[in-house]
């Protein structure tokens, strides 16, 4: 089966560097009291939490050591699960908002919705690729 | 799907890794596919038929609720 739409596996390093560095600037602005004259708060937020997206989104879409058509079905599996649970989400919300809080709508971001998607996609899979392993050396011993 | 490669992987004297590698998968692919946990692509079974030089009926085999 044809996996060649997987990033090279250096691009698992560039996600954990995209995922590490705007988190740790966000907290190095946040304990510096930094405030920018030309960019919103708000503004640098979006654009940290779009890096950190695009991070998690290398991390599970880059090739690794033992891919082969049994990961690319699990990636397939898994993407389809966490589509799936992020529209439950998006039903149960605003009726939680509105049932159980009595509380007006809140309205979703998008990139939280990504991310807990990628989020979730890169916990399973992590997850799975262990559970394979495991299978593996009880079978051997 | 039943499968018989652990049966024939013996015959053949052939480890998990040895077939693995030489099917282009990993080790835990042909482990999960003996397990029936996995079942393979078409192109995987074939290759893993050709390996065993038998038909690919011989080597995999429906079951009642495939």
């Amino acid at each position: 089966m044809n996996t060649n739409f997987l990033f090279p596996s250096k691009f698992k390093i560039l996600g954990v560097f995209l995922l590490v560095i705007p988190f740790i600037t966000a907290i190095l602005l946040k304990v510096l009291n930094f405030e920018s004259t030309i960019y919103t708060a708000d503004f640098i937020k979006i654009q940290f939490q779009a890096i950190m997206c695009l991070g998690l989104f290398f991390m599970i879409y880059s090739r690794y050591k033992d891919d082969d058509e049994m990961l690319y079905m699990i990636r397939l599996q898994i993407t389809v699960q966490s589509l799936f649970i992020a529209i439950i989400y998006l039903i149960i919300s605003p009726l939680s908002d509105v049932v159980i809080f009595k509380d007006e709508i809140q309205s979703q971001s998008a990139i939280q919705i990504i991310m807990f998607v990628l989020i979730w996609q890169n916990l399973i899979f992590h997850l799975k690729r262990y559970q394979l392993k495991k299978e593996l050396n009880e079978e051997l011993h | 799907m039943k499968n018989y490669i652990k049966i024939e992987r013996a015959r053949h004297n052939l480890t998990q890794g040895d077939l693995a590698e030489k099917v282009g998968v990993s080790r835990q692919t042909i482990n999960s596919i003996e397990t029936k946990k996995y079942i393979p692509s078409a192109v995987l079974a074939l290759k893993i038929a050709k390996i065993f030089n038998m038909p690919l009926d011989s080597l995999f085999e429906l079951e009642e609720h495939d």
